[in-house]
C-alpha cells in the first residue's frame, strides 16, 4: 500500500472519498503507519483483539493506543477502541488534547480542509439525512437561555420542563467538563465567550480531565455560572432533540465561528436540523427603544425594525417564523422590552432520544456515544 | 358697535384670521369696556390724551391701562400707550413678557382657549402665509446651525462660519442676555421640552422694560449662564431661529408646517449633517431628534443593524442630530457657498401701503415689531 493510500482510504471511510485537501488534513494527524493501525479499528475492537489479528504485541499496542488517546485520534470505551466518526469529530477533539498532542499544523489544515466540508455540508451532500433527520424530526433542539425563562413573568416555573432548565439538566447529570470552543477558538470571529463545550460522558470523562485532554472539571453551581456567562454572550445551547439531559456534550454556538450553525443558518437548512424550544420572544413596543440590540443577538434574522404608530424610531418586530426560541435578545434587552412567551406543548420535545444522535446535526456524521463501546 | 363688533374689530386690527376661536379669546380675556380701549389706542396715545379724548379720569385710566398691559392686550412706551398690530406681537407680549404669577397671571383658561386656537385655526392661517410669501418671491426662515454641532465638526473651520451664522459669537458680543419663556410651550404647548430657552433681549430692546416688573418670567443671565441654557436647548433637540428655540410640537411656524406636511416651507441653511456609517450603532435617537424627517434608517454593509441615513433634501442643517449623537457618529459638512445666505434670508415681500379703513380717519403709522415694543414707542 503506498503512503497516500492509507490517507485516501481513511477519508472515504471517514465520509470524504477522494478529497485532497482531507487527504491533507489527515496526514497532519498521523503518520501512515499510525493509519494502517487506526484503520483496523474502523469496527469498535479490544487492544486484545487488534494485536491478535495483526500478530504484535499487545503490549507494545496498547502503548500506541494510549498516545492516541492523548492525541484524540480514538473514541474509547472500557475496553474497545473506534476510529470511524467522520472528520468532524477530529476537528472538535483534538484542540482538547494538551497543548503538546496538537500536531504542528493542524489548524492551517483544518482551515484549508473546512471550506470544502462547509460547502458540501451545504449542498446537503456530505451525506443522507439520517435516522431521526429523515422523519423530519430534527437531530437537535435549542435549549432556552434559563436567564430569558427567568425574566419572562409571563412564565410560571411549573410551566418549564426540567429538560429545558439549564440548571436543572446541569443537576442531573454525574460528571461536567468544559473546555474551550474549537470553532471560535480558531475562527475567532467574534469575541463571545470561549470556555462553552460541555462535556458530561460517564465512563471516559474522569479519564479525559485528569490524562488525556485539557478539559476542566465543573460543579454544577459552576457550569451554572458559565451557562449565564455565555448567555449574556449570546451563545445557543444546543443537545440533542429529546426529553432529557445531554449525555455526552452540549454545544454552545454562534452564527459565525460554529461549523455546523454557521452553515446550518446559511444553506437554509437550519428548521431541518434544529428544533425550536417551546417559547417565542415577544416585543413590548412601548418598552422598546429601538436600539437594534436585539437584532445584532439574534442569530436567525428572526427580528426586524418596523415602523408603529406611536414613534419616529423603528421598533424591534418579531418574525415568529424565523425565531427559534432561544432567548438571546430576551437576555440582552437593556429596556426589559423583550420576554419569553410559552408556546408550544410539552410534546414538542420527543420524548426519546433518536435512535442515533447525529453529531450536532452534522449530516452523516453519525454520533456514536463511548457509553456504547464496551 | 354691539360687543361681538368690538372684538371683531380688534381681531381684525391684529389681522387674526376670521375664527370664533379667536373671539372667544378675546371675549375672555377682555370686557368690552376694555376691548373699546384697546381699540382707542390703535394709534399710539399716552394716558392724558386718551382721558381727554374719552372724557375720563386720568388717574383711573391709569390704573386700567397698566392692568391691560400687564394681561398682555396693550404694549407700552416710556409714556404711549398701544394696541398691538399683529397677532405674532399679541401673542408673544402676552405670553414671553407677560405676568406668569400674581393676580394678572394668565389663566389656565385662557391658555386653553389660546392652544384650542393655535392648533385648529392659526396654523393653518401660518401656513398659508408662509405658503403665500414663497409665491411671492420671499423665503422661509432658516435654522442656526447648533454651536454644539459646529464644535462636532472638525472639518469646518471658524473662518468658514459667517457672522450671522455664528451664534456663539453673537452670544458673546451682546452686552446684556434676558432670557425669556417661550411663548409658544408656555401658552399651549403639551411637550415636555424645556421651557425657559428663548432670549427677550440681545443689545436691543425687547424685554428690557419687563424685566424687573412683578409677575414676569424674564430673567437677566450671564454669558455663562447664556451658553448652559443654549447647551441644554441644542441637547434637548429645540432648533434656534431668530432669538427662540423651536420645537414640532409647539413653535408656531415648526408645528404648522410639520402639521401641513409643508416642511419644504424652511430653508435649509448651509451645512448637512452627515452620518459615519462605522460610527452609528444604530441607535435611532438621530430620528427621534430630527424635526424635519430628514433621517431614515437603512441596511448597510456589514451590520445586521439598520444605520442612519440622512435624506439630504429634507436636511435644514439644525444640527439637532450631531449635538444628540452619543456615539459621535455625525457631523456637518458645509454645502451651500457664502453667497446663499443673502439670497436665500428670511425675507417678507415689500408690504403693501396701508390704506385708511375710512375716509378721514387716521391711519396707524408707526408698525410695531412682530414682537410688540416698549421702545417703538414714546
Amino acid at each position: 500500500m503506498a503512503n497516500d493510500d492509507v490517507y485516501l482510504e481513511a477519508a472515504e471511510k471517514l465520509g470524504y472519498p477522494g478529497s485532497v485537501s482531507c487527504v491533507k488534513f489527515l496526514r497532519v494527524l498521523f503518520t501512515p503507519e499510525e493509519g494502517k493501525l487506526l484503520l483496523e479499528f474502523i469496527a469498535p475492537a479490544t487492544c486484545q483483539q487488534v494485536a491478535k489479528r495483526l500478530n504484535i504485541d499487545e503490549k507494545s499496542l496498547q502503548e500506541k493506543l494510549d498516545d492516541f488517546k492523548r492525541r484524540r485520534l480514538l473514541f474509547y470505551g472500557k475496553t474497545e477502541y473506534v476510529f470511524k466518526f467522520g472528520i468532524h469529530v477530529f476537528f472538535a477533539r483534538i484542540p482538547h488534547a494538551k497543548d503538546e498532542y496538537i500536531p504542528p499544523g493542524f489548524w492551517q489544515a483544518w482551515r484549508e480542509f473546512h471550506p470544502e466540508e462547509i460547502e458540501r455540508f451545504q449542498r446537503g451532500m456530505a451525506g443522507p439525512l439520517d435516522g431521526p433527520q429523515s422523519t423530519g424530526v430534527p437531530a437537535n433542539r435549542i435549549v432556552p437561555y434559563r436567564l430569558a425563562i427567568a425574566a419572562s413573568p409571563k412564565i410560571k416555573p411549573e410551566q418549564v420542563l426540567w429538560y429545558e432548565d439549564m440548571a436543572q439538566i446541569f443537576a442531573k447529570e454525574e460528571q461536567i467538563g468544559i473546555v474551550e470552543c474549537p470553532c471560535r477558538k480558531e475562527f475567532h470571529n467574534c469575541d463571545r465567550p470561549l470556555m462553552t463545550c460541555y462535556y458530561f460522558a460517564k465512563h471516559t470523562l474522569e479519564r479525559d480531565i485528569n490524562e488525556y485532554s485539557v478539559m476542566k472539571k465543573l460543579s454544577v453551581e459552576e457550569a451554572i455560572t458559565y451557562s449565564d456567562q455565555l448567555e449574556k454572550g449570546g451563545l445557543m445551547h444546543l443537545m440533542g432533540n429529546y426529553a432529557g439531559i445531554p449525555d455526552y456534550v452540549m454545544c454552545n454556538c454562534c452564527e459565525c465561528c460554529c461549523v455546523v450553525l454557521k452553515p446550518a443558518i446559511r444553506s437554509g437548512r437550519l428548521r431541518q436540523l434544529y428544533s425550536p424550544s417551546r417559547y417565542l420572544a415577544t416585543v413590548d413596543t412601548d418598552l422598546c427603544v429601538g436600539c437594534q440590540e436585539c437584532v445584532e443577538r439574534c442569530f436567525f434574522n428572526a427580528i426586524e425594525m418596523q415602523l408603529t404608530l406611536k414613534s419616529k424610531k423603528k421598533k424591534a418586530h418579531i418574525i415568529k417564523d424565523y425565531c427559534m426560541g432561544c432567548g438571546s435578545c430576551v437576555v440582552g434587552c437593556k429596556q426589559k422590552a423583550l420576554t419569553f412567551e410559552l408556546v408550544r406543548p410539552p410534546e414538542h420535545i420527543p420524548e426519546r432520544p433518536p435512535a442515533r444522535i447525529s453529531m450536532a446535526g452534522m449530516p452523516g456524521v453519525t454520533f456514536v456515544r463511548e457509553e456504547t463501546l464496551k | 358697535m354691539n360687543e361681538n363688533d368690538v372684538y371683531s374689530e380688534l381681531a381684525k386690527k391684529l389681522g387674526a384670521p376670521v375664527s370664533k376661536r379667536f373671539l372667544t379669546i378675546l371675549n375672555t380675556m377682555v370686557t368690552p369696556e376694555e376691548a373699546k380701549i384697546c381699540l382707542e389706542l390703535y394709534l399710539p396715545a399716552t394716558c392724558p390724551e386718551l382721558a381727554s379724548r374719552l372724557g375720563v379720569d386720568e388717574k383711573s385710566l391709569s390704573e386700567k391701562l397698566g392692568n391691560l398691559v400687564d394681561r398682555g392686550m396693550l404694549t407700552r412706551g416710556k409714556t404711549q400707550y398701544a394696541f398691538h398690530t399683529t397677532l405674532l406681537g399679541f401673542h408673544h407680549d402676552l405670553a414671553d413678557t407677560g405676568v406668569h404669577t400674581g393676580p394678572h397671571a394668565i389663566s389656565q383658561k385662557v391658555k386653553d382657549l389660546w392652544a384650542d386656537f393655535f392648533y385648529n385655526d392659526w396654523s393653518v392661517d401660518w401656513v398659508n402665509m408662509a405658503s403665500e410669501r414663497k409665491k411671492a418671491g420671499g423665503h422661509g426662515i432658516m435654522i442656526t446651525p447648533a454651536i454644539g454641532a459646529l464644535e462636532l465638526s472638525p472639518n469646518i473651520s471658524p473662518e468658514q462660519i459667517l457672522p450671522q451664522e455664528n451664534w456663539k459669537m453673537q452670544i458673546k458680543a451682546a452686552k446684556r442676555r434676558i432670557v425669556a419663556p417661550c411663548g409658544c410651550r408656555t401658552l399651549w404647548g403639551k411637550c415636555d421640552h424645556p421651557r425657559m430657552t428663548c432670549f427677550a433681549c440681545f443689545d436691543n430692546s425687547r424685554g428690557e422694560y419687563y424685566l424687573n416688573q412683578p409677575g414676569r418670567l424674564l430673567k437677566e443671565v450671564s454669558l455663562e449662564e447664556t451658553m448652559e441654557i443654549v447647551r441644554a436647548n441644542e441637547e434637548a433637540g429645540l432648533v434656534h431661529w431668530g432669538v427662540c428655540y423651536c420645537c414640532p410640537d409647539a413653535c408656531e411656524m415648526l408645528y404648522s408646517y410639520t402639521k401641513a406636511n409643508r416642511l419644504d416651507l424652511v430653508e435649509p441653511n448651509r451645512f448637512l449633517a452627515t452620518v459615519n456609517v462605522e460610527l452609528c450603532i444604530g441607535c435611532q435617537d438621530c430620528v427621534e431628534k430630527c424635526p424635519f424627517n430628514a433621517i431614515e434608517m437603512r441596511k448597510s454593509a456589514n451590520s445586521k443593524k439598520l444605520k442612519a441615513h440622512i435624506i439630504n433634501e429634507n436636511c435644514k442643517g439644525c444640527g439637532v442630530c450631531i449635538v444628540g449623537c452619543k456615539q459621535r457618529a455625525l457631523r456637518y459638512e458645509l454645502v451651500r457657498p457664502p453667497e446663499y445666505i443673502t439670497s436665500h434670508q428670511f425675507k417678507l415681500p415689500a408690504p403693501e401701503p396701508v390704506q385708511p379703513s375710512e375716509p378721514g380717519k387716521p391711519t396707524r403709522r408707526i408698525v410695531v415689531g412682530a414682537y410688540g415694543g416698549f421702545y417703538e414707542l414714546k
